[in-house]
């Protein structure tokens, strides 16, 4: 198996090349210059590599959510790519991807807020339950940051009930050798950290390279829908906005000015 | 290249139509797709830009697919890719783009930046291979509205241009207020063609002499203002005599100021281009006056006229001609002008500042 994956969903655009057992991620720092970049970069990641696009198993690329035009930016390359290659796409739900990220231990709660504008944010949480497995605990969603984070705080209390515990200020006091940690990501935990630490006294961020989604973690995420055959092509893969466009909801609530 | 013969591919998507077309020689049409978002935007009475990106998006592989399998070629045939880069919607124009750069890369195919105005006065060669530069071409159509002096296949000199409405912006802003609706342009057209051109003289707004720069935005409002005092007097004006009326004003002075630009370059024909040179009335004066002087006169098939693939695709087998490559790092330029700012498609431009950092990764 060998996935390529691409992620411009965020602030810094991305590929990667893994076979399995080892990921070689390129990440360009440069802010929002997706387009410019993405395609040079995956040529460039392919001959760095040695790979064939004849080798590949399919074409990874995070769906979003996201800002719409980097979420499209990917999703238009990697539908050209999978095209001309004749390969698979794996649409990547870009939150869940977070669960993959290198600083999580088993027993951590990953929580990924983007900043989705107008005070709002597509957030969702998962708990680690170890190496590569994870329960969600928030669905992804479009939501006001407090409502999120007051979902967050349910969430939490209702597994800590199930699993018999007593919880406090989201923190995890008896039951358990290791308290767990919550840890925010996202461009979220710039816009909304003060909210979260009011939330959450002991939030953790996480590092800062790894606050931001990448296309490693989509290519880790991918390797498993591509095991599960969870698999589209370049005409039917979709991004996932979690949002409709402004003039959808105007025309659906009868609000646009003729 | 196929059967000796070398195959241009060009896709556009600056707007609300997806489309992609495939030239041989830089003279036959193997396929002209054109996918529009037309039906979707009347809903809202215009075109909606994050929903035509997100269409673009979704119709962009169905559109290539069909482009090649109605030229009958393989993508491995195809010997250049031209496509949009500006001016246009950003979003709109991303699709294409992003699309265009990854095809490019994953084929090992030449990848070329075409100016959409540029395409627009190249689809004058598909049915006229004798037009050389120079000459003088007239573009008018929903964003542009301009008077170019093409001096070469990829460079421009810029006359005139409207200081405020694009022709097209004010069909569709006058076939709202006469009760049309989207897309305003063959709407007006069609209802003119009942109407009286005199019935009601509209102001035609020349500027200061000398001027070859348009103005539609006073023409425009008088329809208004026109249309507003008739329903506050209860009366209701025939609507085909104010398209017609309108229509007239407005074409008079597209009319006359092509004439004066022969006039003051010199040139002995000019070319049409845009969606507003399908306008039947506008064809039909334009050959009255050309003809009345003794000048030449180019028209695209109207099929041509209108945001397609085959024109991108002319434009890049001429910049091919030239020697005039992008390369994978292209952008798009929603405002690219068309006289200073064809080098930023340009392999090499490094203008751009974030760029030279992010090629040093």
């Amino acid at each position: 198996m060998l996935i390529l994956a691409v992620d411009t969903t965020g602030p810094l655009c991305s590929c990667a090349l893994f076979d399995g057992e080892r990921a070689r991620l390129m990440i360009n720092k440069t802010d929002y210059s997706h387009l410019e970049e993405i395609a040079p970069m995956v040529k460039r990641l392919l001959a760095e590599e040695g790979a064939e696009p004849s080798e590949l198993s399919a074409v990874a690329v995070s769906r979003g959510p996201g800002s719409f035009t980097g979420v499209r930016i990917g999703l238009a390359t990697a539908k050209a790519l999978a095209q001309i290659w004749d390969k698979p796409v794996i649409e990547v739900p870009t939150l869940e991807s977070f669960a993959w990220a290198k600083c999580l231990h088993p027993g951590d709660i990953a929580c990924p807020m983007f900043d989705a504008r107008r005070d709002q944010t597509y957030a969702a949480a998962y708990r680690i339950d170890g190496e590569g497995a994870y329960t969600e605990l928030v669905r992804e969603e479009a939501a006001g940051a407090d409502e999120f984070l007051a979902q967050l705080k349910g969430a939490l209390e209702a597994s800590a009930r199930e699993a018999g515990v007593s919880v406090q200020d989201g923190t995890q006091v008896s039951g358990s050798a290791r308290p767990e940690r919550l840890v925010f990501f996202g461009d979220g935990t710039a816009k909304f950290r003060d909210r979260i630490t009011a939330a959450f006294p002991d939030a953790v961020f996480a590092p800062e390279g790894e606050r931001f989604q990448t296309a490693e973690n989509a290519a880790r995420l991918a390797a498993v829908l591509f095991a599960k055959g969870d698999l589209k092509d370049c005409y039917t893969a979709e991004p996932e906005y979690l949002r409709e466009a402004e003039a959808e909801k105007k025309l659906r609530n009868h609000e646009l000015g003729r | 290249m196929k059967d000796g013969r070398q195959l241009t591919m060009g896709i556009e998507s600056s707007c609300d139509e997806t489309a992609i077309a495939v030239l041989a020689d830089g003279r036959e049409l193997l396929s002209n797709v054109i996918s529009s978002q037309i039906k979707v935007h009347e809903a809202y009475g215009g075109v909606v830009p994050e929903i035509a990106s997100r269409h673009h998006l979704h119709n962009i592989p169905f559109v290539f697919k069909q482009a090649l399998d109605e030229a009958g070629v393989s993508v491995d045939e195809i010997d250049v890719i031209g496509v949009t880069a500006g001016p246009g919607l950003a979003g709109a124009l991303l699709m294409g783009t992003a699309f265009a750069k990854a095809a490019a890369m994953a084929a090992g195919k030449p990848l070329i930046g075409v100016h959409h105005i540029q395409g627009h006065i190249m689809a004058n060669l598909l049915e006229h291979p004798e037009l050389e530069p120079p000459f003088l071409s007239l573009v008018v159509s929903g964003g542009h509205t301009q008077l170019v002096e093409v001096r070469g296949y990829n460079e421009f000199k810029v006359l005139g241009s409207t200081r405020d409405d694009a022709v097209g912006e004010a069909y569709d802003k006058v076939a709202r207020v006469i009760g049309l609706g989207y897309p305003g342009g063959p709407k007006v057209d069609r209802l003119a063609r009942e109407g009286d051109p005199h019935a009601i003289e509209f102001k035609r707004v020349y500027l200061e002499p000398g001027t070859l720069d348009f103005s539609f935005s006073g023409t425009k409002t008088g329809v208004i203002n026109y249309m507003h005092s008739a329903e506050q007097r209860g009366e209701h004006p025939k609507a085909a005599d104010v398209a017609a009326s309108f229509q007239e004003a407005v074409l008079e002075v597209l009319v006359e100021k092509t004439m004066t630009a022969l006039d003051i370059t010199g040139y002995s024909g000019v070319a049409m281009a845009g969606g507003v040179s399908c306008n039947s009335r506008l064809r039909e004066k334009m050959t009255e006056a050309c003809a009345a002087r003794g000048a030449r006169l180019w028209m695209p098939f109207p099929v041509l006229c209108t945001d397609n693939g085959a024109m991108i695709a002319m434009a890049a087998y001429k910049k091919a001609q030239l020697g005039i490559w992008s390369d994978l790092h292209l952008d798009v330029w929603p405002g690219l002008d068309l006289e200073t700012g064809l080098g930023k498609l340009d392999a090499g431009y490094d203008a751009h500042p974030a760029r030279s950092d992010a090629r040093k990764l």
